[in-house]
């Protein structure tokens, strides 16, 4: 729970600085795929292991995970016939055949309609997932921090001592 | 100025951070790392030993004793699992193992095991024997209070099938034999008669009748015209002189009076016979009483009786009825583990229906698609040795042993032949197939032994008489098949070359029983069951129990006629002489009634003939001169 915290906490720091746009709205796109599959499997393992290896914002990633996976269901009708033209799809038959009676690939469940149509859509939107929550963070920096940090009261809880001691600890022992 | 300050150095320091921060996030290459790391040393250092102390675990708590396995190797890169000197305990005897195996070797396919299948190619057991001594006797594992379902129908079926094997099983077999060719003679058993007999009761009844109809006739006999005037008449009859028409009227009024009189005596003759027929009909009855009260007496003391069949199957019902419940036992092992395909009702839709959410899982075709656990091919081999005399040279296999054999389409088939010549048995055939591969299951064992040796085996055990095979040579085959769950078992043995131990309190007995015994050169034996494990319908037929229930057969008669002699003996004392006594006296009573009666008859029909006699000459002269006088008119007249 702690970690989560830490990682929300950093997210909101990350937000209201310059720089890791990319970070966020890279965990923004990886948390909407991990939102829309639906319960665990071994692509949702292996997405999250992505998530962990590589440096994306944790905490954009989970928060994007937690309000997608609330939002996913009601795309699940939309997943399911995808998922079944593509599954019941003549040309693609032997891939799948293949893919079924392949090692660790049917852990995937890409057999059953909604996790294949939730994953190929997921896969395809996460590009443009991607660019909107950057354009999004971009936007909001300009618009929302900058108009704060030009505010009196701002620049008077800057000019505080509090504040001062907050910064000299934060680039101390902060991230 | 100083805000300005603040924002520059904070860049700066932001710009330096970015710059030594790579893309990978190293705070978890590390860790995951080391668990790689740690694991790896855990399956080089660590799994072995505890795969080893989970199999003995688990494997003592199904066999309910101690399980033994000296080492076990493992090997991801060869996908290997080599166990050593696996030892397990005899849970009726834990000084001994029921089965010990040098070495079993399993070759696992690692392509399976990526799809979490254990697949097993290749096999081999080595070196497998059977009853062999152990080191240190071998714990016994108590099961659980809590017993889990599957344990609490094995057991049911255990005892289920015992108790319905049980109920025909008699370890002293031939008791009841001894008792009746040695000790309890049936003539002792009947003892006094104490019951009133009906016989007996009928004769009393018909003693009262016949005292009774003496007095009923002696008060009509009274009533009857008496002595006295059959007499006067007599008297009259003889002294009438006919000399007048007068005298004969007289004659003819005498006449109707002994008519009157005899038709009286007459009539009563004619109704004490009729009276007497009863008792004649109460003669019979008793005849038949006495029979009857004879069967009834013979009823009640229950005279023995043998049966071939019971004795065979009191003899020899030990000789399968434990091994019948070790079948089951494994057979729901088995069953448990290699589940027969599910029928259309029991199976979960594979293909759901479109609920929201949870889609549709579509199924494509398997290309080799593997069960959760497949053994393909197990080769069996053992050596018999010289200081392990129940080790055999066995060979033989075991082919798909898995837990889906519908999808495999293949049975699981065992094939073990050789010979154990330390223990001087030869042409061990066991071949088993268990076919799961459709809802009904479909499992069949056959095992033969073309020559085992067999001694000491008990065939009855009592204090009156004791029979033992001390020696004998044994041929066995069984045959049983098991389709869902109706069960066929055929049993067939013969023993040869027996010698016979008979111990008997009576000397009589043991010889009766020696001779009978020594007479047989070969003993039959042939079982068969139906039905299921529940209930079995099954009958044991042999021979032995056939020559033995033949020749206790002819003693028994022997006791029996002597028996029904007696009770014929004993009846007769009680109901005979009162019997006797009954026909004298309703004898004498028909006797002295018919003499008063046709005594009197006799005179007056006497009296009625000499009347007559005398009536008709009196007749006859006056018509002779009633002749002579109209002669002498027409003559008189000159006609």
């Amino acid at each position: 729970m702690g970690l989560i915290l830490k990682q929300l906490f950093s997210l909101i720091q990350l937000l209201n600085s310059d720089t890791g746009t990319n970070q966020i709205a890279a965990g923004i796109a990886a948390g909407f795929i991990l939102g829309m599959s639906p319960g665990l499997s071994i692509q949702f393992i292996l997405v999250f292991l992505v998530i962990l290896f590589f440096r994306v914002q944790l905490g954009a990633a989970l928060v994007s995970m937690f309000f997608f996976k609330f939002v996913a269901f009601i795309f699940d009708p939309i997943f399911h016939s995808i998922g079944k033209s593509i599954l019941t799809s003549n040309g693609l038959k032997g891939l799948f055949t293949t893919m079924y009676n392949a090692p660790l690939i049917p852990f995937t469940r890409f057999n059953n309609t909604v996790v294949m149509g939730a994953g190929v859509l997921a896969i395809i939107l996460s590009p443009v997932v991607f660019v909107l929550a950057k354009k999004l963070v971009e936007k909001y920096r300009e618009q929302v921090v900058e108009r704060i940090k030009n505010t009196k009261a701002w620049k008077a809880l800057k000019a505080t001592s509090l504040y001062k001691w907050y910064y000299k600890y934060n680039s101390l022992y902060g991230n | 100025m100083e805000d300005n300050k603040i924002d520059n150095k904070k860049e700066v320091k932001e710009a330096k951070k970015i710059k030594k921060k790579s893309p990978v996030r190293i705070e978890f290459v590390i860790p995951i790392t080391i668990i790689i790391i740690a694991s790896m040393a855990y399956a080089r250092f660590f799994l072995d030993g505890n795969l080893r102390s989970v199999l003995q675990f688990v494997g003592s708590r199904v066999n309910e004793a101690e399980v033994n396995i000296g080492s076990i190797k493992t090997s991801f890169l060869n996908g290997s699992l080599t166990l050593s000197d696996i030892q397990i305990t005899d849970k009726g005897n834990p000084e001994y193992n029921s089965l010990e195996i040098k070495k079993i070797n399993f070759d696992v396919m690692m392509e399976a095991l990526l799809k979490a299948k254990f697949v097993v190619d290749d096999a081999t057991v080595e070196n497998i024997q059977i009853n062999t001594k152990r080191d240190k006797v071998g714990e016994l594992i108590t099961p659980d209070h809590k017993e889990s379902s599957s344990s609490k129908a094995l057991k049911k079926t255990k005892t289920s099938v015992l108790s319905s094997v049980e109920d025909s099983y008699s370890e002293n077999a031939l008791g009841d034999i001894a008792k009746v060719l040695g000790g309890a003679d049936p003539k002792d058993q009947i003892g006094d008669i104490k019951q009133t007999l009906k016989s007996e009761k009928r004769i009393e009844e018909l003693e009262a009748k016949v005292k009774e109809k003496e007095n009923e006739w002696k008060k009509r006999i009274d009533n009857l015209p008496k002595e006295d005037e059959i007499k006067a008449l007599t008297n009259e009859a003889k002294n009438i002189k006919v000399k007048s028409l007068k005298d004969i009227k007289r004659v003819k009024e005498l006449i109707k009076k002994a008519k009157s009189i005899s038709k009286s005596y007459s009539e009563a003759n004619k109704a004490l016979k009729t009276d007497l027929k009863f008792s004649k009909t109460g003669f019979k009855d008793i005849e038949k009483l006495i029979k009857k009260d004879i069967e009834d007496l013979e009823k009640r003391f229950s005279l023995p009786s043998v049966n071939a069949g019971d004795l065979s199957q009191k003899i020899f019902a030990k000789l399968f009825d434990v091994q019948l419940a070790k079948v089951r036992k494994y057979y729901l092992i088995a069953k448990k583990y290699m589940p027969p395909k599910k029928s259309p009702e029991e199976k979960k839709p594979s293909v759901a229906p479109a609920i929201r959410a949870e889609g549709r899982t579509y199924t494509f075709p398997k290309h080799g698609g593997l069960p959760l656990f497949w053994i393909k091919n197990v080769d069996l081999s053992s050596k018999s040795h010289a200081d392990s005399p129940k080790s055999g040279d066995l060979s033989g296999y075991i082919k798909n042993i898995s837990s889906d054999q519908a999808l495999i389409d293949k049975p699981t088939d065992l094939l073990i032949s050789g010979d154990f010549p330390g223990s001087n048995v030869s042409g061990v055939e066991i071949k088993g197939l268990l076919d799961n591969r459709d809802t009904v299951s479909n499992q069949s064992l056959n095992v033969s032994v073309k020559s085992y040796p067999v001694s000491s085996f008990v065939l009855s055990k009592g204090s009156d008489l004791g029979l033992t095979m001390e020696k004998s040579r044994g041929m066995a085959s069984l045959k049983t098949s098991l389709i869902g769950e109706s069960l066929t078992l055929d049993l067939n043995n013969k023993f040869s070359d027996n010698k016979y131990k008979v111990e008997a309190k009576s000397k009589s007995v043991q010889k009766t029983i020696s001779n009978i015994i020594n007479g047989i050169p070969t003993i039959n034996m042939t079982a068969k069951a139906t039905g299921s494990f529940e209930k079995l319908d099954w009958s044991i037929r042999s021979n032995l129990g056939r020559e033995i229930s033949k020749g206790v057969k002819r003693e028994i008669n022997q006791k029996i006629r002597e028996a029904k002699n007696k009770i014929k003996e004993l009846v007769n004392e009680r109901v005979g002489s009162k019997k006797e006594k009954l026909l004298s006296k309703a004898k004498e009573v028909e006797n002295k009634l018919t003499s008063i009666l046709d005594k009197n008859k006799d005179k007056l029909k006497d009296i009625e003939r000499s009347l007559a006699q005398k009536s008709k000459s009196k007749l006859d002269s006056q018509k002779d001169k009633l002749k002579k006088k109209a002669k002498g008119l027409l003559k008189k007249f000159k006609f």
